[in-house]
């Protein structure tokens, strides 16, 4: 996949290349709303999964924005298909513009009905959409080929699979999700929240990054899991009913709410179980240890985060808290009702921040402490002025977990854990100016694939021109000894559009460039990835390089050691 | 209101194989192609498509037009297959070889056809059809597919597509005259005058709804009482809209008695208006929404020494609507004509409804009438005498069992709004049974209130608003 990718990356005489995303970017076009559509399409869901009660908050409404939809659901960004590839059996679409299921909230919650399942699948996708174009501040593309009218639309498919189990798949461009038979009925991925949510979210992942998945190191598919359990994690702290009642029940620690942490309960197989937990599970590693499997080692993360979202809130509501007399259990409704409301609002915000940290992560190669790096630039941007400790609460939380940034000491504080401004000026992408920038009504959506291509020349004109290209993580194409190094690739280029709590609103341009690094071992050819990401401000100024070059010597050995454990080399 | 039918899987196809049961027997299995499948051909009875589904075309009641002299009778004859494409020039491989040898061999389990029995066209006339390259092998599928071995589904059959093609195939069975015996035709001749099956068939495909298809009235009378004088309601009136609404997307013509028209006089009137002029085959719902209550029974045939009353809008002068009012007019109800009543009653200023037949139980909360209302209707009785009932001719919906209350959220009675979501989807194909479970069991597993049924025992497993055309007609 990845090798056809390459290929058909758009080659021209100025010594780099534009991937096919550049162009393909365009195909994601949510709907644009007209005058007198409505704001939203309140949508019912199971919070966690059919087996918490609706007593116990286990019935959510989410707000998804609302758009004309064909039977499916099938609207401008997704098609749920109704096909059970385990039976053969095709049910009937859930038509949430009929009269029935027009009421508020559209079908009721029923693990019986396969139109509700439609519902909740597209329902939950289409939440973490507008999760990823908030924190984003533009509309996310997806890695699919564009189909009808040259719209690229994620396909979900709700009964795909034996298991109760779900993966995205990028070669046929849909989410699968599963379904099993229990002792007492079935069970079903779909009705999973964490589940739907965390696989929409390594589908966005890869629409946003063309090479963040090649695994040069184990911190590359660690990431990976964890960005998608946080993304569903925090998602879920939107449902507050949920959480007031697990304050209710557990007072107000949330180190003692386990059922909030937990991740895809269902999926283990039992009421009781999760897959995985936010508190990590008994016996589960703490440290970061790069020996890990993918999921454990992602695990070590997502523990992090939560502990510096846990600190953060107990800053935030220790007032509250105090007041009431304590937080201990049982905690009263009114102070629940306070919790459950700034515990959803951290969350939001702790989900943006984990989403918008992936414009300022290298294009590829990534580690976990360089995700840190990311979160803090990408906090620091928006909100210089961190009047809660969001940042020291995330560093001292990474520190905990023994997850350092390399090449930087994490005692050092943010100032030097964030990303650096260029050693020495680059010359400004004049072309790159907003005021030389067209949009597609806004600065959100692009004006279409020739602009786009427009921009990605600008950005191979800079990365290629006199300011030196291995400024950018690139070296000159061509062999040097048992090394080949290909063109440089412009995979994408972005508007970032965003509101800082100030009001402020920013606009930048976030561009990636990649390049290919074959090294001939003689067995066969190891292929590495560096390149970087580049941030350019709205006056064409280059404001930061997130690089990553393949030609520190220690480096590339661990990454060739990592890679040919993987592929047999 | 048109409906869409989608293609077919083969699973659904065999589905829907299994659960229809054409008025002909089928006695051998044509094969043909089309080479032209934007143009679909309604000579056969199922068009397998390029994407692997399946189109119902033609009515499986009907003889194919796909082979001169070939074709059978009304009575007998041929089951006709059509591949979509051209297999003189490209190969049947693929998705659609498998959803064809997938329909063969469900044709052939369903009507215990042997593979002598399964004959391509150019067997029968010199043509070519269906293709040099659709082959023996294809010809001679068995009983055995891939899909045979998936497990089954785990949602029920109203949720599955193949039952909108089974609702679509139930209700446009043709009526057998004279004048739909169309001339025998063959594969790509003109279409003849035999009536077709929403024909043709495109995908989606757009199927009319059900009125007069098969020549029988369906009519229904909607009661709903809001505007009581001294109690006044609020979601009677729309809960017969949604009624009558739901009726109509079923082929019925509503009359509507609302509000002040609802007169004691006038429901009977018009119930017994619709009831005598039913003939054999019709179908005739009564609706009612507004209070209910008890009275004291006068003639001492109930048990609980109660009759259950209907409150019309004049209830007020002891004019209530007991059900030995209402025997009457059922009892006049002719052979073979299916008389259907769905009753929601309500409870004024509580935003509960009371069950028409809610017992003496203290915890009930009904319309209490107060004492000169009760005077009124005792002076009203006086002399009357309940004539003999014969064996009941109606099925009756109840919306919840005695001692029970109905409830009513959002301006509809909850009753209302789980049946009437339910009905379009039902109807002709669930029986009055599985209908009432389906209802109950949309009141999810701790219900407040349990729908009822009460009919005889052969018109429970009547299928659901189905014409009795005859004593079978409505079993599969």
């Amino acid at each position: 996949m990845r090798q056809a990718i390459t290929a058909r990356a758009h080659p021209t005489s100025a010594g780099y290349r534009l991937g096919p995303r550049v162009r393909a970017a365009a195909a994601t076009q949510p709907y644009r709303r007209r005058r007198g559509d409505p704001a939203h399409r309140p949508l019912r869901i199971y919070a966690v999964d059919p087996e918490l009660p609706e007593s116990d908050g286990g019935v959510a409404t989410l707000n998804v924005p609302w758009e004309p939809l064909d039977p499916g659901p099938s609207g401008a960004l997704l098609v749920v298909d109704g096909f059970d590839r385990v039976s053969g059996a095709r049910y009937l679409p859930a038509d949430l513009e009929a009269p029935e299921a027009g009421a508020p909230g559209g079908r009721a919650p029923s693990v019986d009905d396969p139109r509700f399942h439609q519902q909740m699948a597209y329902a939950v996708a289409s939440h973490v959409y507008a999760a990823f174009t908030r924190a984003l501040g533009r509309t996310p593309s997806f890695a699919v080929r564009a189909g009808h009218a040259g719209r690229a639309r994620l396909r979900i498919v709700p009964f795909g699979a034996r298991g109760v189990t779900g993966w995205y798949d990028r070669a046929r461009g849909e989410i699968v999700l599963g379904y099993a038979r229990r002792k007492d009925g079935h069970a079903f991925a779909a009705l999973s929240h964490d589940i739907v949510a965390h696989e929409m979210c390594h589908a966005l992942v890869d629409g946003l990054r063309a090479r963040f998945d090649v695994p040069m190191n184990p911190d590359v598919p660690a990431l990976h899991e964890a960005l998608a359990d946080l993304v569903a994690l925090f998602s879920r702290f939107g449902c507050a009913a949920l959480v007031e009642r697990a304050f209710r029940r557990t007072g107000s620690d949330l180190r003692r709410a386990a059922a909030l942490a937990a991740i895809a309960r269902q999926a283990a197989g039992s009421r009781h179980r999760a897959l995985r937990s936010a508190l990590g599970r008994r016996g589960a590693p703490r440290v970061y240890d790069a020996a890990l499997p993918p999921h454990r080692l992602g695990a070590v993360l997502v523990g992090a985060v939560y502990d510096a979202f846990v600190e953060v809130f107990e800053r935030k509501t220790a007032q509250y808290v105090q007041l009431a007399g304590g937080g201990r259990a049982p905690v009263p409704g009114t102070l629940a009702a306070i919790l459950a409301r700034e515990c959803g609002a951290l969350a939001r915000q702790f989900q943006a921040l984990c989403i918008r940290a992936i414009d300022y992560c290298p294009p590829a190669d990534v580690e976990l402490g360089e995700f840190l790096r990311a979160v803090v630039t990408a906090d620091r941007d928006l909100v210089p002025d961190d009047a809660w400790g969001y940042r020291r609460a995330w560093i001292d939380a990474f520190r905990r977990r023994g997850i350092h940034p390399p090449g930087v000491a994490i005692e050092a504080g943010e100032e030097a854990i964030a990303w650096a401004p260029p050693d020495t000026p680059l010359p400004r992408a004049e072309t790159l100016r907003v005021a030389a920038l067209r949009f597609g009504g806004d600065p959100a959506q692009p004006a279409g694939p020739d602009e786009l291509e427009r921009q990605a020349h600008a950005v191979g004109a800079l990365v290629t021109g006199p300011g030196g290209a291995w400024r950018f993580g690139l070296e000159a194409p061509g062999r040097r000894g048992n090394t080949i190094a290909g063109l440089p690739v412009v995979e994408s280029v972005r508007a970032l559009r965003r509101e800082a709590p100030d009001g402020r609103t920013r606009l930048d341009l976030v561009a990636e460039v990649t390049q290919e690094i074959a090294v001939d071992e003689g067995r066969g050819r190891v292929v590495l990835v560096g390149g970087s990401t580049i941030v350019i401000g709205p006056d064409g100024e280059v404001r930061c390089v997130i690089r990553k070059g393949t030609w520190n010597a220690e480096r590339r050995a661990s990454r060739l050691a990592y890679v040919r454990s993987r592929t047999g080399v | 209101m048109p409906r869409v039918v989608p293609a077919l899987p083969p699973v659904e196809f065999a589905a829907l194989l299994e659960r229809f049961t054409p008025a002909r027997r089928i006695t051998s299995l044509h094969l043909h192609h089309l080479p032209a499948p934007e143009d679909p051909d309604p000579a056969v009875h199922a068009i397998v498509d390029a994407d692997g589904t399946i189109r119902v075309g033609r009515h499986w009641d009907l003889p194919p037009r796909s082979a001169a002299g070939h074709n059978g009778t009304p009575d007998a004859g041929p089951f006709a297959i059509a591949v979509a494409g051209d297999f003189d020039s490209r190969r049947l491989a693929g998705i659609q070889r498998a959803a064809l040898e997938a329909a063969i061999g469900s044709v052939r389990r369903r009507f215990g056809l042997p593979a002598r029995a399964v004959v391509a066209h150019r067997r029968l006339e010199p043509t070519r059809c269906p293709g040099r390259h659709v082959d023996g092998r294809v010809l001679a599928h068995g009983a055995t597919h891939p899909d045979a071995a998936r497990p089954a589904p785990p949602f029920p059959d109203h949720v599955r597509v193949f039952h909108l093609a089974l609702q679509a195939l139930e209700r446009e069975r043709p009526v057998r005259s004279a004048e739909t015996v169309a001339p025998d035709g063959s594969c790509g001749a003109a279409p003849g005058s035999m009536p077709q099956f929403a024909t043709p068939i495109p995908r989606p495909v757009e199927i009319p709804h059900l009125s007069g298809a098969a020549g029988f009235r369906r009519v229904a009378l909607c009661v709903g009482i809001d505007a009581y004088a001294d109690a006044p309601l609020a979601g009677c009136v729309a809960d017969a809209r949604r009624w009558a609404d739901t009726l109509t997307a079923l082929g019925f013509t509503p009359h509507f008695l609302l509000d002040r028209e609802a007169t004691r006089a006038a429901i009977l009137d018009r119930l017994e208006a619709l009831v005598v002029s039913a003939t054999p085959g019709d179908v005739v719902v009564f609706m009612f929404a507004g209070h209910g209550t008890q009275v004291p029974d006068e003639d001492g045939d109930e048990r609980d020494r109660k009759d259950e009353a209907l409150c019309p809008v004049d209830y007020g002068d002891g004019r209530l609507l007991i059900d030995d009012d209402l025997a009457p007019v059922m009892d006049r109800v002719p052979p073979r004509v299916n008389l259907t009543c769905f009753i929601d009653c309500c409870h004024s200023g509580t935003s509960t409804r009371l069950a028409l037949d809610a017992p003496d139980d203290e915890r009930v909360r009904r319309l209490v009438l107060p004492p000169s209302v009760v005077a009124a209707h005792r002076r009203f009785r006086a002399g009357r005498r309940k004539p003999p009932r014969r064996a009941r001719p109606e099925v009756l919906f109840a919306a919840c069992r005695p001692g029970e209350l109905a409830w009513e959220t959002g301006g509809h009675g909850d009753f209302t709004r789980k049946a009437t979501a339910r009905l379009r989807d039902a109807a002709l194909i669930a029986t009055n049974e599985e209908f009432n479970d389906q209802v109950a069991a949309a009141f999810g597993p701790a219900p407040r209130q349990h729908p009822t049924l009460t009919c005889t025992a052969s018109a429970k497993r009547r299928r659901l608003l189905a014409p009795i055309v005859s004593g079978a007609a409505a079993a599969f």
